[in-house]
């Protein structure tokens, strides 16, 4: 009886002793820290832990599907190509006619946008503008989504052609717009006597003089505030995910929490994968010196025993293998479409109908400077494209230069009115040479009425003078609404040809097609 | 705060668990990290993107499907514990394997 007691008691003490041993560290989940630390690892208990942990696709499923995806060519890439045979400055640039934007913007859609506004800041007559503009990396972003190309993230090695986030990093940094006037007087036909009259007929030769293309600009981003660490970042993050800006992340995680699902459902019930696992374990442990190699090599092993039940092996791998793809793509997205450009360069070639056509360099400041406060800095300078004739006295080849300043809040999302952000502006023009029209006899200018001019005059000019203007802006968007509707009031001491203070207001609409892309 | 339901398993089973709700939550120890999308016994979690969800566990071996976010796609890192009186540690997470499955015996 005393010698049973005393062995409850000694079993009791092991098993609590046994109970209060603290558990090992936690190992982490990704194949190359797991093989980094088998390849230091010297304890063989250690190394059986790691190698255990390796073998657990669970866990790193994508360790798998990119190495069978690395032994597939770029054969590959063009067999799918084949199968598939189909807080931003949306709207003209400042000084394109009608414009809602007194100072320019550094950060522009990444796919595409298309605004459509009314109104004029500096000039005479109101224009009817169309801007549609874009950056460079949506082009190859929207390729990867449709899982076309693959995407290398930062981090993340692969073999094989594929997009990278420095590609698409870099991209990003420039874009592009080109602004169409719609009014009735952008294309103007002209008719001229070709021959001598034939009783009441008149033989005629027409002319177009096309200039519904107004403008187009490329921009460069020089300076991108590269922040992504602080908590005011993380916050924002935190914020742009859980909101409805982070539904593309949200449908990418979705689908690849379906696709590696059903790829690791199909895996590890195939009685080849526990087979694997119990051959690998102790290969690994044994490869010292060699695990990079042992390990690719017990991937293929993997592949080659599960490919005589799954003949589809490689379709269902290349599916999760894009699902990853796409998901890592939207990850950076999000992170830099929180990363806005502080300086930007910008290049607009203007063709005004009947204006001679101007060059302007822009160098753009935009910082955020929280509590929803932004400030938006321009300078600029604007040349003639042509030297104007000698007889418009005054003129020169420096038509103007520029000056603007913006504060703006955002208000964030209303209840009636969804998103809202309002703005107070300031822009002076030093016009060093008169503003010059072009007149063509007997074709009227619209909006202006010239009486008196003689019938050989070819250019008219009016007496040039600084310009200042204020403008107060309020833009709305409805709610989980990519459309933006500009409203704005501007007050200016003249315009470019009218020496007469004015009053002036500016409608608009714009429409961000990067969330139909992302989708 | 409620007891600790799960706790590390053996063999297939990566936690054993008591067959009830057990709120599980995800910290960053690099940048900030959230369940992006999860589903239990192919069953969707909602209430996603979020740092903490709910899962009621039943009895079985089933899976519990994660898919993570990290504010730092390229170095994030962070821990998933259980939101429990005492609970500690149960899986590192890092942004270089953002899908992850946990095998629960209950």
């Amino acid at each position: 009886m005393r010698l049973h007691l005393l062995f409850v008691a000694a079993l009791s003490l092991i098993s609590s002793q046994a109970y209060s041993q603290p558990q090992p560290p936690l190992l982490p989940p990704d194949c190359p820290s797991l093989l980094a630390r088998l390849k230091s690892e010297s304890n063989s208990t250690e190394r059986r832990r790691l190698a255990e942990a390796l073998v657990d696709l669970n866990q790193h499923v994508d360790c798998f599907t990119e190495s069978l995806i690395e032994q597939a060519s770029f054969s590959r890439f063009l067999k799918t190509l084949e199968s598939r045979r189909t807080d931003k400055q949306a709207g003209a640039s400042t000084g394109v006619g009608g414009s809602t934007n007194l100072v320019s913007k550094g950060t522009t859609a990444k796919v595409l946008s298309v605004a459509a506004e009314y109104g004029a800041l500096t000039e005479t007559v109101n224009k009817q503008i169309v801007t549609v503009q874009g950056s460079f990396d949506g082009i190859p972003a929207a390729l990867v989504r449709q899982s076309l190309v693959p995407y290398c993230p930062a981090n993340h090695q692969k073999e094989g052609e594929c997009v990278s986030s420095r590609l698409i990093e870099t991209l990003k940094r420039f874009s592009y717009a080109v602004s169409f006037d719609t009014s009735p007087s952008a294309q103007n036909v002209t008719g001229t006597p070709a021959a001598a009259p034939q009783g009441t007929a008149q033989p005629v030769t027409f002319t177009a003089d096309g200039h519904s293309i107004t403008a187009a600009t490329v921009r460069a981003v020089l300076v991108n505030d590269r922040d992504k660490v602080s908590n005011t970042f993380q916050q924002a993050w935190k914020v742009r995910v859980t909101s409805a800006s982070g539904a593309p992340l949200k449908k990418a995680g979705d689908d690849l929490l379906a696709k590696a699902g059903n790829f690791l459902d199909v895996v590890t019930s195939d009685p080849a994968y526990s087979k694997w696992q119990h051959d690998a374990v102790p290969l690994l442990i044994a490869a010292t010196g060699r695990e990079d190699t042992v390990w690719g090599d017990q991937l293929r092993t993997l592949a080659d025993r599960l490919r005589p039940n799954h003949p589809d092996l490689f379709d269902k791998v290349r599916e999760v293998e894009t699902a990853f793809d796409v998901y890592r793509l939207e990850e950076d997205a999000v992170v830099d479409a929180l990363q806005k450009p502080i300086a930007t360069l910008q290049y607009d070639f203007k063709r005004p109908p009947s204006q001679p056509e101007t060059d302007t360099l822009r160098l753009i400041f935009d910082k955020g400077l929280g509590s929803g406060w932004s400030v938006a800095l321009n300078g600029a300078v604007e040349i003639y494209h042509h030297a104007p004739p000698a007889s418009v006295s005054g003129s020169g080849r420096v038509r103007d230069a520029q000056f603007g300043a913006e504060f703006q809040k955002d208000l964030g999302t209303l209840d009636v009115l969804g998103a809202a952000a309002i703005a107070g502006a300031y822009y002076y023009q030093f016009q060093n040479s008169p503003s010059i029209l072009n007149v063509t006899p007997g074709t009227p200018l619209e909006g202006i009425t010239l009486v008196g001019l003689p019938s050989t005059a070819m250019q008219v000019f009016a007496a040039k003078g600084d310009i200042h203007v204020a403008q107060v802006r309020l833009v709305l968007g409805p709610h989980d609404s990519s459309a933006r509707f500009p409203f704005a009031i501007s007050y200016s001491n003249r315009t470019e040809l009218l020496d007469k203070p004015a009053w002036r207001a500016q409608i608009g609409v714009s429409y961000d097609f990067d969330s139909l892309f992302a989708k | 705060m409620a007891d600790c339901k799960l706790s590390p398993g053996s063999g297939n089973c990566r936690f054993a668990a008591k067959p009830e709700d057990v709120t599980l939550k995800v910290r960053g120890t690099k940048g900030t990290v959230l369940f992006e999308s999860a589903k239990y016994d192919g069953v969707p979690i909602q209430g996603l993107p979020s740092d903490t969800m709910v899962v009621s566990v039943t009895a079985g071996t089933k899976n519990l499907d994660v898919v993570y976010s990290f504010s730092d796609p390229d170095n994030g890192a962070g821990v998933l514990t259980e939101v429990c009186t005492g609970g500690s540690d149960l899986a590192l997470v890092s942004a270089a394997a953002v899908f992850q499955r946990y095998p629960i015996c209950a």
